[in-house]
């Protein structure tokens, strides 16, 4: 049930938008119900996907104004988003090409393709509910998976071994992106499903320019094998206006960074994160992704002109290093009214910042810049790519957002990240910047309960930061059996 | 089956990186340059006065240095090899040439830079071979390049010669030394070996850690009194060992006390691959990168799951295995997912395998012996209830 937010507008947008997300969900069910009732039974995971509602619930707890109107915005279109996405396999995948998630997805949208993205399963049923994938894992593990391998492929290599992702599809895309573990599942998914497939190799020193160039090569190779196996042409117009509304989502997305370097930053948390991730790693330069955008700047320059924070109690401002909290979607909540703490950028959303513009003026130019921009996004550029990458761009963050301590979520399955983790110390420690390091589970919160997060950063908040809570009664709460 | 005394030699050579051989080569003037892994190809690394050393930690032990850098759930061959590095062992190299293999042997190699282990060393250097991780015409040329650009590093630094005819001369003598290790390696096709799993393994590492110019007389007579003795007869099982990196021969002895014959070796410093010729006509660059882009059986290369599948019965078949040892490094997510692929479709084909997941230094020893003895009985009762049926 909507709870009553303490005044008429911020009630209304939770109503608004509570039913706005209903309509797209019931959207997909009207166009041809015995077709979802069918995929129901094939794809059980929908169901999950229905808990929507309730993670909107637990995403705006205690929140007001341009904050919760921006969380709201954000879920509605992710809903949207999905719900493209199941399109593409609820009303028959035949025509579909199954990919990773990190795949140039600018050339499928310039040449009308139908995609899923594997993944998506295991990218959003953990933020809707903690344990719901946790028969996947178990059903993978059971099969002879390591359990100690990331979580995020591991998901989705159960969901794809219980047979709940498409196997009649068209081809496979995929690439070495993000980590090894998804690329090696990618592998596991090709031995089985036996159709076409297209393996894209983003190079390790992407910043020498022959590197680039043979990936840009390579993405030529993928044009081509569309070509082959679907019959239509690629469409270089088309791609033009893709890119060029990327190039504004760039502008918009420059601006929000200037935005949270200020005193009173509009946006901060998961609102930063979750519009970055959909837009810039699935659906880049899509008419709904500049829309998305658009509508979330218009409020939030509103905001920052206003000098309206995103929290109410800003006492800390952060920068978030490694993935964030999928199997405690809500932690940002948490933190923020616990602790008054502001995550105002992350590595999801902190990408390359040189030449972050593709230039549009020729096919050329275009998969120059494509290919610069998929080396550079997130997770490739930080997480797999030489050192130089990781640990500097942090620092940079660190100064440019102004962050008062770094927050950085130690994925014990991400391999790189972990890698790193003594030379971060230490070289925190010599720039006398505050780090804290809380051990979790990207998506398994059998690993590390929501209760064992909290109480990492009750620790550090206590006894490094020696701040007091805004609400002691939130340092422990029982939600370990929650959604 | 009486030992030979040709192989005192090979596993003295073993103890630690620093060996004798390496130590007389460096004494003469000779370079050694540390590499990571198969990708890194060995006739570059010999051109002129330079030599390659593999790199190893042998005696690993405790990685706490190590483990504080790179938390505990990386590899931890990884994790020892920079222990190693972070206590000196690789003092003696005069430069590092690593390949971005995987992201375990990458980040710890990457911490040789950060820590600056051997920086100040004169004529030190360290350079990364970024490899692709797929077989296609701009890959390899991509490569070749990359490998010239190394090569560049070993001139700059040591004025080594890195002529395309230089390179030509260190693929022919490269070529002729595997002819004399795939010598070696046949005598364990044989219905009864000349040569244990054991002494092959220890003939392996030892060729890939000390110069192997130094190898050719004592492999030949090691050759030679291998192939006067009688062969081994008394095993219960033909083995094949496959998996992640393998470089002490303690665990091939392991399996062979329990009555196991490690008759191939499908691993990193095995020789499945690793002993194919090398073309010596055309660009020996662009040969170099065909070659090891081409041969590796990694499970970093995507696209190749089947091609390995395939090899990987074909080597069965041709050493005559009769079981399957799957050996991966805990944390190791690219064997890991290898296994999930591989293993149920080696034992849907009646071929028995078992997946043994370890760690790098020789530990738990009890728990490896009872696996390797079950499988090895799993094995005999299998060929009893064939021949039964029969």
């Amino acid at each position: 049930m909507l709870k009553y937010r303490g005044n008429i507008k911020d009630q209304w947008i939770d109503f608004k938008y509570w039913g706005l997300n209903w309509l797209s969900i019931l959207g997909l069910v009207a166009t041809n119900p015995y077709k979802v009732v069918i995929a129901l039974f094939k794809y059980p995971w929908i169901y999950d996907l229905l808990k929507t509602n309730n993670l909107v619930k637990r995403y705006n707890e205690g929140r007001n104004g341009t904050a919760l109107l921006l969380s709201n915005i954000n879920i509605y279109y992710v809903i949207r988003g999905t719900v493209r996405q199941l399109k593409t396999i609820v009303y028959g995948s035949k025509d579909t090409f199954l990919e990773n998630c990190m795949i140039p997805t600018e050339i499928y949208q310039a040449m009308g393709l139908k995609v899923f993205v594997a993944e998506l399963p295991a990218a959003l049923l953990p933020m809707e509910d903690q344990h719901t994938c946790d028969k996947y894992m178990d059903l993978i593990e059971n099969n002879g998976l390591p359990g100690d391998t990331c979580s995020y492929p591991r998901i989705t290599a159960g969901v794809f071994a219980a047979g709940e992702i498409p196997r009649d599809v068209k081809g496979l895309i995929s690439n070495n992106l993000p980590c090894e573990a998804g690329m090696a599942s990618h592998g596991y998914y090709e031995d089985n499903l036996g159709v076409p497939t297209y393996r894209l190799d983003v190079p390790y020193n992407f910043k020498e320019e022959d590197a680039l160039n043979l990936f840009v090569e390579d993405m030529r190779g993928l044009i081509a094998f569309l070509e082959k196996n679907t019959g239509r042409s690629m469409n270089w117009d088309k791609l033009r206006e893709v890119l060029t509304r990327y190039n504004q989502m760039n502008e918009i997305e420059l601006e929000r960074w200037e935005m949270a370097a200020s005193d009173t930053p509009p946006l901060a948390n998961e609102n930063i994160w979750i519009s970055h991730f959909w837009n810039y790693n699935l659906e880049p330069g899509n008419k709904d992704s500049i829309e998305w955008y658009n509508e979330m700047h218009k409020h939030l320059k509103k905001a920052y002109d206003r000098k309206e924070p995103a929290l109410k109690n800003l006492r800390f401002r952060v920068v978030l290093w490694n993935p964030p909290t999928f199997a405690y979607a809500h932690f940002w909540n948490w933190l923020e009214q616990c602790w008054g703490v502001a995550c105002l950028n992350d590595m999801e959303s902190f990408g390359h910042f040189e030449d972050m513009f593709i230039d549009t003026t020729s096919n050329e130019t275009m998969l120059k810049g494509l290919a610069k921009k998929w080396c550079n996004t997130t997770m490739s550029r930080h997480t797999r790519g030489p050192v130089e990458n990781y640990l500097p761009d942090l620092w940079h963050m660190f100064e440019r957002f102004r962050a008062d301590f770094i927050l950085v979520a130690g994925h014990i399955g991400c391999r790189s990240s972990s890698a790193m983790s003594g030379l971060m110390k230490e070289e925190a420690q010599k720039r006398g910047i505050p780090i804290c390091i809380f051990d979790y589970e990207l998506m398994d919160s059998r690993v590390c309960s929501h209760q064992g997060i909290r109480d990492q950063i009750n620790n550090f908040m206590v006894n490094v930061m020696k701040a007091a809570p805004l609400n002691k009664s939130l340092l422990v709460i029982d939600d370990d059996s929650e959604w | 089956m009486k030992k030979l005394n040709e192989m005192e030699l090979f596993e003295s050579l073993l103890d630690n990186p620093e060996n004798e051989l390496v130590g007389k080569a460096i004494s003469q003037g000779r370079i050694a340059l540390g590499y990571n892994c198969y990708l890194v190809p060995e006739p570059l690394l010999y051109m002129g006065k330079a030599f390659p050393v593999r790199l190893r930690a042998p005696g690993a032990g405790s990685t706490d240095l190590a483990t504080h850098y790179m938390s505990p759930f990386i590899c931890s061959y990884a994790r020892s090899i920079l222990e190693a590095a972070l206590d000196g062992t690789f003092d003696f190299l005069g430069g590092l040439v690593f390949a971005a293999s995987c992201t375990h042997i990458t980040r710890g190699c990457q911490h040789f830079e950060q820590l600056r282990i051997n920086a100040d060393k004169e004529g030190f250097f360290t350079y990364t071979i970024d490899a692709p991780r797929k077989l296609y015409e701009p890959g390899f040329l991509f490569l070749a390049k990359d490998l010239r650009k190394a090569a560049q590093e070993m001139s700059k630094h040591y004025g080594i010669d890195i002529s395309d005819e230089s390179l030509t001369k260190s693929i022919r003598e490269h070529n002729a030394f595997n002819s004399l290790l795939r010598k070696l390696s046949d005598l364990r096709k044989a219905d009864k070996p000349k040569i244990s799993g054991t002494e092959f393994h220890t003939v392996m590492v030892a060729a890939k850690t000390a110069p192997r110019d130094m190898l050719i007389d004592p492999l030949k007579k090691l050759i030679a009194a291998a192939e006067k003795r009688d062969g081994i007869k008394d095993y219960r099982a033909r083995i094949m060992v496959m998996g992640s990196i393998f470089d002490n021969p303690r665990f091939t002895e392991l399996i062979e006390e329990q009555g196991g014959l490690v008759v191939a070796d499908r691993y990193c410093f095995g020789s499945l691959p690793g002993l194919e010729e090398i073309r010596e006509d055309g660009d020996p660059y662009e040969n170099l990168a065909r070659h090891y882009l081409g041969t590796c059986e990694c499970p970093r290369m995507m696209e190749k799951l089947k091609d390995r599948e395939q090899s990987l019965r074909k080597w069965a078949k041709e050493f005559k295995a009769d079981g399957i040892i799957f050996e991966t490094m805990k944390f190791c997510d690219l064997w890991g997912y290898e296994a999930l692929s591989d293993v149920p479709k080696l034992r849907d084909s009646d071929m028995p395998v078992v997946r043994i997941e370890r760690e790098y230094a020789f530990t738990g020893e009890g728990q490896l012996r009872t696996r390797a003895q079950a499988f090895i009985e799993l094995i005999e009762s299998k060929r009893l209830s064939k021949t039964l049926a029969q």
